[in-house]
Parts: C-alpha cells; structure tokens; sequence
C-alpha cells in the first residue's frame, strides 16, 4: 500500500476548478491549432476559449418544439459532473479527493456514464440529426468500450491492486506505458472516443450538422463544449498513474510532476482534433472487436504472467 | 453520515423506480431505471462494499443505454416517440406486485436472521474474488464459458444474416457481401 | 471602423441563393481575416449572412433559418462582394445594440409561443399553424420536426404525436432485413457545406438512407474566369473535407481559395493546392474511413465511399492544374452526377449522403456541363 492522504472538503472544493484550468490549457491548445490552419497569427488562438466562453454565456437558449427538456438538461450538466467525478480518484501527488480502493473501476464507471450522457443529449432537443448522432455515439462506444476496460485492467493486474495510488506505486522501476504500450494506446484512443472529440467525434461532428451541439446554444452549448474538455484532462490526468508513474520524476516533486505529465498527455490528446479525418463507426466496430479486442486481452495475458512472475 | 446517504438513496431509488412507471416517455422511464439502479449502487457503496456497488452502476447505466435503443427501435409504429402508457395488464400486474411485495415483506420481518458472527474483511473487493473465484474455481470455470457460448449462439443463430448469406452457399466469396463494408474486411 | 475594437470569435452562418456564390465566398474570406468562425448550424450562428437574392420558397426557407439564431443575432443581406467587410462590422455592431437585441428577443418569443400553441391546436383542424409552423414548404435542413408533415403521404395514420408532429410510418424492410419506421428529413439551407438551391427530401430508417427526391435543384451559372473557377473547387475539396472531418485540410484549401480570389499569384497558390492534393491520396486513414479496407478492384462497382474520395482528391487536382496552366481550362471530370444521387446514397447512412453532395460541386458547376 503506498501513501496518500485524503484531501480535506476545502480541496474537494477547489478540485472543479482546478480541472477546469487544466481543461482551459487544453481549450487553448485546440483552439491555437484551428487559429493558426484558419491562417491567424501564431498565439491568437490562446484567449480563444474566454471570448468563446463569453459569447456563449450571454447568448440566450434555443428552445426546440417538444423537446424532453428534462433528459436534456440532465445530459447538458451532467457531461462536466462526470468529468469531475471521474477525476476524483487520481491521486496528485500525495494528495487524492477519494482514497477509493476500486479507483480503476470507478474511473471506468464514470466513463460508461457518457454512453447515457451523449445519447440523451442527442434525445434531448427532439431534433433529427441530434438523435442521429446520439444513436451514432453508441454504434462507437460498443466497439471502444471492451477494449478500454482490458486497457484499464491491464496495470491493475500488474499492481495486484484497483487501487490508483498503488498503480502508481507499482511503476518505481519501469512505467507501465513502456511495457504495456497497446494499453496504453488503447486508452488515449479511447479518451478521445469517449470525449467524442477529433476522429472519434462522432456525436459532435459537422456531417450531421453538429450533431448533439445542432440544437444547443448559450449556456447549454458552453457546458456541453466545456464538458467535453473537463473529459479529455480527466483522462488525461488518469493517464499518469495507470501508465506514467504517476508522480514520480527527478527535481520537481510529486505535483509538479503528475500536473506536467497530464498537460503533456493532454496537448496530445487535444492536438489530434483536425488532424485526422472522421473514423467511421461501421468501420471502427470490426477493429474493435476484431483486432483491439483480442490485442488488449493478448496485452492483459502479458501482464498477468509478469505479475505472476514478479509474485512467485 | 453512511445512514443519511442509504435513507436519501433508498427513496431516490423507490420513487425512481415508480418513475418507471408514471412517466409517459420510453427514453424517461429507461432512464428513470437507470436512476433506480444508480441509487442501488450506491447504497451498496455506503456498506462499504465498493466494488460491487461501482460495478452496479457500471452495468445498470451500460445496459439502459443500450436498452433506450431497443425500447425505441422494436416498439413499432413509433409509440416510443411519443406519449404513452408504461403500464399494462394492470389488474393482473396489481395483483402479482401486492402478493409479491407482501410476501417479501413478511418473510424478512418473520425470518429470524442471524447476528453477525465476525469482522468484515479489510479488503472486500479481495475477499470478494477469493469467495467467487477461489473454492467455487471449478464451477465457475465451467458456467462462464457455457453462459458465454449460449449468449454468441443465441446471436449467432438469431441472426438473419448469418456466413452463407455473407460468403455464398460454399462460403468461397473473397470477400463478405455486407452492405457496408467493415474496418477489417473479415 | 478601424476606431473601434471588433469582436473575435463571432460565428457566422451563410445561406446562399442561386446568385449569391460568389458573394458567399468574399463573405467566408471576410469572416476569416476578421478572426470569426463558420457556423455549423442557426444554434451555433450570432449572424445570418444571406448571400444572393433568395425569392420563393427558398426565402420563406432563410425567413425560417433566421427565427432559430438563438440571439444576441444579426442579419444581413449582400449583393455586392465589395461590400463584404462593411457590413460584417455593421453586424457585429448591432449585436451589441442592447435595444435592437432585446426587441429581438422578444420576437422570437413571440415565434416560439405560436409554434407551441400550433402544436396544441393540432387535433381541431389546426391546419393554419401547421403551414406556419411544420409546413412541407420548410426548405432549411435544421427544423426540428423530425417527421413528414405532408398529409398527403401519410394514409391512414393521421394520429398526431407530441406537438402536433404526426408519427413515423411502418415501412417495409430495409438493407438489414429490419422493419424500421420511416421518417423523412428535409435537408436545405442552414446545413454546413449545402450548395446553393439544393433542396432534398430524404427518407430515413434510423440514419440509413432509404430513399431521396430532389425538391429543388440549383441553376447553373455562366461560365467563369479561370481562377474564380479553380477557387469554387477548391471550396467544394474544403466542404468534402470538412464534412469528412479534416478541419485542418479543409482549412488549408479555403485559405488557398481565399488567396486566389483575392488576387494572388495562381502560380504561387498551386503548389500549395498540389501538395495538399499529394496528402490527401496519400492518406491511409481517409482512404481506410471513406473505402474501407480494400483496395477496390476493376470489375466492382464504385462505391459512394470510394467515389467521396477519388472525386475530393479531383477537385483539389483540377483547381490545382487550373491554377497552373489557366489557358487549359477546367479539366473535365463527373465521377457523379446528381441523377446518380438515389442510386448511390440509399442504403448509405445520411453522414454518406452529406459527404457525396459536398463532392458534387454544385456551387461550381457552370451551364455548359450540363
């Protein structure tokens, strides 16, 4: 068991908005990238997310005829709660919100949260394509879902523990994302999947008129948006103690170290937005099932006979 | 505290349960379930048995996503789009739920349940798998696969298009003749 | 208006008439430079551009896309591609008027309680709001009534749904053996990368494609200058990629179309068009996510994917041959045609339909093609 202490209710109070500043780093870093292809000068794109955020907090709601507005809203602001419930478990530095000793399994909980979340934002403003791309959301979460729970189990067999700090602990010779890289890889895809952002971005995307955001506007529209980038520094910060050693590294401490690690891992993520086109659902379905499937399990098999070996 | 939380989960999960069926939409009472199920969970969590109580509400909000899908897609002529009633057969269904409930209720006020005889395990989620996996192994081992080979047969043959129809009566197309194709080809 | 300081990130939806192509892409150059955004959807937009003259059916249609800005909104309506910057100021100086704006809101209040009130009245013969508010007339693609309104199709289900939005109808089965309900889905202005005119009614099973009627279809133009030629292709490639979700491609190409219309050097452009040309061919994931994983081979018939592709990388290829050697003139090249459109979009999922309409290049087809 490696030590961390649970914070006190001053932090739990403070933890939003600290995701929140990492998700705006994040924010800066996609809009900067559009604003530069857009052919504007190189750091404009940096205020982006707070002339973004003003406009849209005083633009008024768009009211759809027979809309559910109770599904909707409950998906609106439920997309943010999540992204900080999912955050709640990850230690940073030798400080966690929740002590959890099935962390990994929470994380994956609060994920499968966003099936609901997506699909009902897409339910919500009773509009066609809305519904279309929520249906579209979850033709792509069967195939990324299986494979990021073998991701996830992965380094919680190596660590014998479910537990996010031992996860950590546990890579004090080697990270696991050297070692166990098809993890790895499976889970910043599937970040981006469940996020619905870059090539993943199928319940938000302009072939269906936006999609879920074809109806939303104003303060709905900024949570949505805002809720998609908590999601992506959510995992982003998961990311460091399942497969970066969490906090540790020469010089900076612990802190320092588990936030450099995630606004890294988080850039990446962020960066993928554009860059490559859409990935079709029917066609990521066989990939998934077919060749990430068998892949993780095949990399969860490594990591059992590793663990086992390391016990005996 | 553990006290605050059951009581506020156990009405959530009752009156959301009764959502089920007061609501007049398919997606508003799937999802009510789902709520119900949610708030299980988490009473489950409030006993300090976390794993199965994350598992719970990993499943249950799994299984509702899909189930909303279904709810809309197989309720023909549309109903699931628009207004309608969740109940039906109602005196019979009156009738069951009653006996049901009452019979459930007496039992666990007339059974004499026994007082607790030890300490709770440090590591639940441990202790968890070693009851399930370790003296009952052998049976496990044997109902997983039976239970997984009945799911991927029932689909198998449930299915309409099934590998003559995708590779030809001699199975000796190159390639499957799907109407779209998929990522891999296979 | 060089004194006053002109907000950023304003987003800008266009609704473009027959007339109003070229018009539309000084508007998209100017919304550019000036640092502002395309609109996905009228939710999405703080300003309306209405580009050309749009008359009929088609102006009820933009009248309707309008009333679904959320607001703070503007509007405005161009002829001139002279008078592009001006008047995009003058919008984003009337989304700051706190009066205008609130007299604003109040009309769509005012629209909204209406439509809710149609709804109502539905049962009792209500067939005054149902015009108004549900109309078959309705030519944007971002209504939100999901289902047919026409009566006329609808048989012996007549039975009204939520709001007065008549239910979907049993069809027969599908591509996957499935009987699924019907809905139809009239696609129009207001869509991201929709070509002038074009209306589409569109028969759906869940998202797949069942069946497709042209309701209205754009005029073509007179011929054009080589490079306003080259520029509208490359504004098509801009749409297909946008649609195909490649932000920064799409970017690329407007950038160079911006550059060509404003006069750049064609010879300096060209290159640039060529190389992104090069990506795109060489692109495995595009290539994987539009054909799928085979390479096709001689005797298949072309797929809507595979046509999707080798029509994008065309129009890139052709603008940049354009640009290169102008004297030549516009290569001829129609993988498709919009006769070709029900044969190759049903069956297919409606994102498919939207990516073979980009790649159709309506806003660039001229007279004598036809």
């Amino acid at each position: 068991m490696s030590e961390v202490t649970e914070a006190g209710p001053l932090w739990a109070a403070l933890a939003p908005v600290a995701l929140l500043a990492l998700a705006t780093v994040g924010a800066a870093v996609a809009h900067t990238q559009a604003a530069r292809a857009r052919g504007e000068a190189a750091l404009s794109g940096v205020g982006l997310p707070f002339v973004e955020s003003a406009r849209l907090l005083r633009q008024r709601r768009r009211v759809t005829v027979a809309a559910d507005r109770v599904l909707w809203q409950v998906a609106i602001g439920g997309l943010p709660v999540v992204a900080v419930l999912m955050a709640v478990v990850v230690p940073v530095g030798p400080v966690v919100l929740v002590d959890s000793p099935v962390g990994v399994v929470w994380f994956n909980a609060m994920d499968v949260m966003l099936w609901a979340l997506w699909w009902l934002a897409g339910w919500g403003p009773n509009s066609a394509h809305s519904l279309m791309a929520g249906h579209r959301f979850l033709g792509l979460a069967l195939a990324y879902e299986l494979p990021l729970m073998f991701a996830l189990t992965s380094p919680a067999i190596a660590a014998h523990s479910l537990r996010v700090a031992d996860l950590a602990a546990a890579q004090q010779g080697l990270w696991f994302a050297v070692w166990m890289p098809v993890a790895f890889l499976v889970f910043l895809g599937a970040a981006v999947a469940f996020a619905s952002w870059g090539p993943f971005a199928v319940a938000a995307h302009a072939d269906l008129a936006g999609g879920v955001l074809a109806e939303t506007s104003g303060v709905d529209r900024w949570l949505v948006l805002v809720g998609r980038h908590l999601v992506l520094a959510a995992a982003a910060l998961m990311a460091v103690p399942l497969f970066l050693g969490g906090g540790a590294g020469p010089l900076l401490g612990p802190v320092a170290w588990t936030v450099v690690k995630a606004v890294v891992v988080l850039a990446g993520l962020e960066l993928v937005a554009g860059r490559v086109p859409l990935v079709r659902p029917e066609r990521f379905a066989e990939v998934g099932w077919m060749v990430l499937l068998p892949a993780t399990v095949l990399q969860m098999l490594v990591a059992a006979v590793v663990a086992l070996g390391g016990a005996s | 505290m553990t006290e605050v939380v059951f009581w506020v989960a156990a009405v959530v999960s009752v009156a959301a349960g009764v959502a089920v069926f007061r609501t007049d939409s398919m997606a508003r009472a799937t999802y009510a379930l789902a709520a119900s199920f949610v708030a299980v969970g988490v009473i489950l969590l409030a006993f300090d048995l976390d794993y199965l109580g994350v598992i719970v509400i990993l499943m249950m909000i799994m299984e509702m996503a899909i189930m909303a899908l279904f709810m809309i897609m197989l309720m023909g002529m549309n109903p699931a789009l628009m207004p309608m009633s969740m109940v039906h057969s109602k005196r019979t269904a009156t009738a069951i739920a009653v006996v049901v409930f009452l019979g459930l209720a007496t039992a666990a006020l007339a059974i004499p349940w026994p007082g607790r005889s030890g300490a709770p395990a440090a590591d639940l989620t441990r202790s968890l798998g070693e009851a399930v996996m370790g003296s009952k192994m052998l049976v496990m081992l044997t109902i997983s696969p039976v239970l997984f080979a009945t799911i991927v047969g029932t689909l198998v043959l449930g299915h309409p298009r099934d590998r003559y129809q995708r590779y030809g009566d001699d199975l000796d197309r190159a390639r499957p003749d799907d109407p779209i194709e998929g990522g891999v080809g296979r | 208006m060089g004194v006053t300081r002109i907000r950023r990130g304003v987003h800008v939806l266009t609704s473009t008439a027959a007339d109003g192509v070229l018009v539309r892409l000084a508007a998209e150059r100017a919304v550019r430079t000036l640092g502002w955004v395309l609109a996905w959807s009228p939710a999405d937009a703080d300003v309306l551009v209405v580009c050309g003259t749009p008359e009929g059916a088609e102006a009820d249609a933009v009248e309707r896309v309008w009333q679904q800005l959320p607001g703070p909104r503007a509007r405005v309506r161009l002829d001139d591609p002279q008078d592009v910057s001006d008047a995009l100021v003058a919008a984003a100086a009337a989304l700051e008027d706190r009066a205008a704006q609130e007299g604003l809101a109040h009309d769509a209040d005012m629209v909204a309680q209406m439509s809710t009130q149609g709804g109502e009245d539905m049962d009792h013969a209500g067939m005054d709001h149902e015009d108004m508010d549900h109309g078959d007339m309705d030519h944007s693609g971002m209504n939100h009534d999901q289902m047919d309104h026409s009566h006329m199709d609808h048989g012996g289900m007549s039975t009204g749904g939520p709001a007065g939005i008549p239910l979907a109808e049993g069809a027969s089965k599908d591509r996957d053996d499935l009987e699924m309900d019907a809905w139809h889905v009239v696609l129009g202005q207001g869509l991201p990368g929709w070509p002038a005119g074009l209306v589409l009614r569109v028969e759906l099973h869940g998202d797949v494609v069942t069946d497709l009627l042209v309701l209205a279809e754009p005029t073509p133009h007179g011929r054009r200058d080589t490079p306003v030629q080259a520029a509208l292709l490359l504004d098509a490639a801009a749409s297909v990629l946008d649609l195909a979700g490649w932000s920064l491609a799409a970017s690329a190409s407007r950038r160079a179309r911006d550059d060509v219309m404003e006069g750049r050097d064609p010879a300096e452009v060209a290159p640039r068009v060529e190389r992104l040309a090069r990506r795109m061919r060489r692109s495995v994931l595009l290539r994987w996510s539009l054909e799928g994983p085979r390479r096709r081979t001689t005797g298949d018939a072309p797929s809507a994917g595979h046509l999707v592709r080798s029509r994008a990388i065309g129009l890139l290829e052709a603008a940049g041959s354009m640009l290169t050697a102008p004297e030549r003139g516009a290569p001829a090249q129609r993988p498709y045609d919009l006769d070709d459109l029900p044969a190759l979009a049903v069956g297919q999922e409606l994102a498919t339909l939207r990516l073979l309409v980009a790649g159709l290049a309506l806003d660039a087809r001229v007279a004598a093609d036809v």
